[in-house]
């Protein structure tokens, strides 16, 4: 047996005695316990499959040539390329202005629902919340309806209310995009930080106003520096989203004549597919992706930022006086903006029968909704296929989820920190990206069928999986465990009848909120969907394309009734604080 | 060499975690219906004896044997599961989602014991500690002491050839602990259960043991019964461990082998004379340095003169009183002697002198 006392210890040696260690390790584990780590084993090969394979393959075509051999040509020609660089300046200006405007947003609203007395707040937060689940490109629908240039119903208005030459309002603009996302994105900023102030010791505030600090000078200068680190990773979460989002772009890109990064990648692959160059346009995306979670881990590290002391809870809220109803109004006009307003454009819109027909009710009928069992529209089949995918996916997410996070926190395997840092990489990963990956990793086996898609959603979704459930087994004592060891339970035993059940929640949570994201998946279902495999989503924006904008409302609705319902189940099952993810 | 009566033994068990050797090679045998007690300051290794034992470690060099029968070595473990042994666990472990009956039923349940026999032992069990009633709650509707008693009786209803304990006490209130501590060693005697328990409280481990070993730093320092254990330590370590102590350097004056008694010079004072172990007085020659094991019990204060240990002179810096006893603390030639006595009529300055029957020499 290898000795552990070494007395020249050089890095690589130690290394070495610790991989042989480990390894010697395993195989006597692999000996007593044969059931557990071939489950744990074939675990992991399913997760090589799905991410590092295709994430692999995502590199080696974006430098490699057509002859086979090593070239940055692709890279060179992503820079060169007139349209492919103006899509890397709009995509990098959604990643600065789309961050401000939710920190702009996001900002004060979640002062104003943790740490005053204004009114309203659980309806601002409730509704900031449905802003989020519901997906943007479902949201961007609303505004087209409301802000399309000419048959806009807002445009209309505004023309014949003040008389002007020209509908002054257009949503197929960068600046239309931009105030999209913002609208989408920015409870996060609002989320992220509220929790951290609903978590803050009072007393600091409270010191800063003995002194004569007015309200809104302590709000910016004790408040918020105190809550830096919230800040800082709702903003990045803010940054990956803009830069990763699709669906927004899409509905307004292609009409409105400009790309982003991500739609390009689309289009890429549209035949006859280029797949070297999307790879290469894709793979600085992922590394910038990377590169703030990295700055994100970084800065958070470096700093003292406990404020939680325990002594949380029940602070006392500013008053406001009567600017909590300035407060309020503030906080409505956003809801209104985000949520109200476009979804109940969607709505109208689902019951038009032509768009840009004036809303009278012989206009409206309830045609649109017929599509959805009407056999020679593929509705049926997209919502059939949905359900399917989201189903499996959210079935096998966990089972698997269970495995990888036994494997982290249960076991001392050699490597196993591995394991984390493959499925985080699938969270930071655009989903385009990753569905290029897979196009290409999987095309020759799986084209064309439903497992291919299933295979995507896998990838992409096993992160949310993992995190819940590690939450949920880091709640679990060993020692509840180790007591069913010993009285007599063999390790499949002691799983079925502790861990599971004591995970309940967190896997029903999980599987839950799987379902939901899986069921209005967007990006790597365009790019993998055939005719026969789509997804609602996918035919939303089949109908898009087509002209159909009132049918593509009526499955909007659908996915948006979806969301929000199974986002509320989940909060039923988990209760309050269960949702809440790092 | 295998002895018919001996339940567990550890031969030479090793491990270490890194570069620490968190237990360095140590050799215990427990008899059967023995009681032993692993006692030790955090990180001395009792903990990874103790789980070594259970089957959650496996060893890094030395062997285990349950009755006689090797079950973990470094090459090979006999899984927690199959060797029949029953555990409490420091904060419990009953599992909240099941009921108090079902936490208890669990190991006979993967037995697959006829239902009837099942109830019969699980209520046997639960009467053993004083339960009976409570079997449809769920744990979290008990006190913690009641949870303990539920972690009790789910470890014993399988009748296992050992039981395991992990500072079983540390988790109750003192009240409580006091109480716990003597239902503990009763209910041990009457079902005759060998049991290992692991404790850095050296009260409890007074109370709860038939031997005690005293472990630091991966290895044992003394393996006896408590009496031993506080009247005639067998390291430095068990003399400042165990109890208060008031250990003294001194030099050999004399040795009267005959009595296994050696006279120790001091700065303190004139030479005094302590008892020791008999080997231990017989091998030491004048000169050498040695250590003495006073305890507070060995010093008399304001006491008759006695031939063998003349007064020394002391000054009362400080008294406290703890209700049936003052507890003193003597200032003797600039140092500190903590000493008890049952009243206090005297004033600051005193004399005391050693009992030799109570001051033992450690090596």
């Amino acid at each position: 047996m290898a000795t552990t006392t070494l007395d020249s210890g050089s890095f690589l040696n130690g290394l070495g005695v610790k991989f042989s260690r480990g390894w010697a390790d395993f195989r006597l584990g692999y000996a007593r316990e044969p059931m557990k780590y071939s489950l744990l084993i074939t675990a992991v090969i399913i997760l090589a499959l799905l991410v590092v394979y295709p994430v692999w393959l995502l590199f080696q075509f974006s430098i490699v040539d057509p002859k086979g051999g090593l070239t940055a040509a692709n890279y060179i020609e992503v820079m060169q390329r007139k349209d492919l660089f103006s899509a890397l300046l709009n995509t990098l200006l959604l990643g600065v202005l789309v961050p401000l405007g939710c920190l702009l947003l996001g900002l004060p609203m979640a002062w104003m629902v943790s740490r005053t007395n204004m009114p309203g707040k659980l309806f601002v937060r409730a509704f900031a919340g449905i802003a989020f689940v519901i997906p943007s490109f479902i949201g961007t629908i609303g505004w087209i309806f409301l802000m399309a240039p000419n048959s806009g119903l807002i445009n209309k208005t505004l023309v014949s209310w003040f008389n002007l030459d020209s509908p002054p309002l257009d949503i197929f603009t960068m600046e239309g995009l931009v105030f999209v996302l913002v609208m989408h994105f920015y409870p996060l900023v609002l989320f992220a930080v509220s929790a951290s102030l609903d978590n803050m010791d009072p007393s600091y505030e409270e010191a800063a106003r003995n002194l004569g600090a007015g309200r809104l000078r302590t709000a910016m200068t004790i408040t918020l520096p105190l809550v830096t680190p919230a800040v800082l990773s709702g903003a990045i979460l803010c940054i990956l989203d803009a830069l990763a989002a699709f669906g927004a772009p899409a509905a307004l890109g292609f009409a409105g004549g400009f790309h982003v990064l991500t739609t390009k990648i689309y289009t890429l692959i549209l035949h006859p597919p280029k797949f070297e160059l999307a790879a290469a346009v894709a793979v600085p995306i992922v590394f910038f992706t990377a590169a703030c979670l990295f700055v994100q881990k970084w800065w958070l590290g470096r700093g003292r930022y406990t404020t939680l002391t325990g002594k949380a809870g029940q602070a006392r809220a500013t008053d406001l006086g009567a600017w909590r109803w300035a407060a309020f109004g503030f906080c409505f006009i956003v809801i209104t903006l985000s949520v109200l307003l476009p979804m109940a454009g969607l709505f109208i819109l689902s019951l038009l029968n032509t768009f840009g027909a004036p809303i009278e009710f012989k206009n409206m009928v309830l045609e649109n909704y017929q599509i959805f069992f009407d056999d020679s529209f593929i509705v049926l089949q997209s919502i059939e296929n949905s359900f399917i995918l989201s189903v499996s996916t959210a079935t096998l997410c966990v089972l698997l989820g269970i495995a990888y996070v036994w494997i982290v926190e249960r076991t001392e395997i050699v490597g196993r920190g591995s394991v984390t840092v493959i499925i985080m990489i699938t969270f930071g990963f655009p989903a385009v990206a990753m569905g290029v990956g897979i196009l290409i990793g999987y095309i020759n086996w799986l084209y064309g069928t439903l497992w291919i898609l299933f295979v995507a959603y896998m990838a992409k979704k096993i992160p949310f999986a993992f995190i819940f459930l590690r939450n949920a087994i880091k709640q679990i004592m060993e020692e509840l465990e180790e007591a069913a060891r010993i009285a007599g339970a063999s390790w499949a035993r002691m799983v079925w009848d502790i861990t599971i059940p004591l995970m309940k929640t967190g896997i029903w949570v999980a599987w839950v909120l799987i379902f939901s994201i899986s069921l209005r998946e967007l990006a790597m279902s365009i790019l993998l969907a055939q005719p026969g495999t789509e997804t609602m989503a996918v035919a939303v924006f089949q109908f898009l394309d087509d002209g159909a904008v009132e049918h593509a409302a009526a499955i909007s609705v659908l996915i948006a009734f979806l969301s929000v319902a199974t986002v509320v189940i989940a909060r039923k099952i988990a209760g309050k604080g269960a949702l809440e993810v790092d | 060499m295998m002895d018919g009566n001996s339940k567990l033994e550890l031969r030479k068990l090793a491990k270490h975690f890194g570069d620490v050797r968190a237990v360095d090679g140590i050799d215990l045998t427990i008899a059967t219906g023995e009681s032993v007690v692993l006692l030790g300051p955090s990180g001395c290794g009792k903990t990874t004896t103790l789980r070594s034992v259970a089957g959650f470690i496996q060893p890094d060099g030395g062997e285990i044997l349950l009755d006689g029968t090797i079950i973990a070595t470094e090459t090979n473990m006999l899984p927690p599961e199959k060797r029949n042994l029953g555990m409490v666990f420091q904060n419990y472990a009953v599992w909240p989602h099941r009921t108090v009956f079902q936490n208890v039923a669990y190991a006979l349940v993967i037995q697959k014991r006829p239902k009837q026999e099942i109830n019969d032992r699980v209520y046997r069990s639960l009467e053993l500690v004083q339960l009976s009633g409570l079997q449809d709650r769920y744990p979290g509707e008990l006190s913690g002491g009641q949870q303990q008693r539920v972690a009790l009786a789910r470890a014993i209803v399988a009748e296992p050839s050992m039981l395991l304990l992990d500072e079983p006490l540390s988790n109750l209130d003192a009240g409580l602990r006091e109480e716990m501590r003597f239902e503990l060693k009763e209910l041990q005697e009457r079902i005759e259960m060998t049991t290992l328990y692991v404790t850095h409280d050296q009260e409890e481990a007074l109370v709860l043991a038939d031997r005690i070993v005293v472990m630091s730093d991966g290895t044992i320092e003394q393996v006896a019964a408590p009496t031993d254990i506080y009247l005639r330590p067998a390291t430095h370590f068990v003399a400042d461990f165990v109890g208060i102590n008031n250990i003294i350097d001194g030099r050999v004056e004399d040795t009267d082998r005959a009595r296994g008694r050696v006279r120790v010079a001091q700065e303190y004072g004139d030479p005094f004379w302590a008892s020791g172990p008999k080997d231990l007085v017989a091998g030491l020659s004048k000169g050498a340095g040695i250590s003495v094991s006073v305890r507070p019990e060995a010093i008399r204060v304001n006491g008759a003169a006695e031939d063998d240990n003349p007064p020394i002179d002391a000054k009362v810096k400080a008294s406290a009183f703890l209700g049936n006893r003052f507890d003193l603390r003597l200032d003797i030639k600039g140092r500190e002697f903590r000493c008890q006595v049952p009243q206090m009529d005297f004033g600051d300055d005193v004399n005391v002198n050693i009992n030799p029957e109570l001051a033992w020499v450690i090596a």
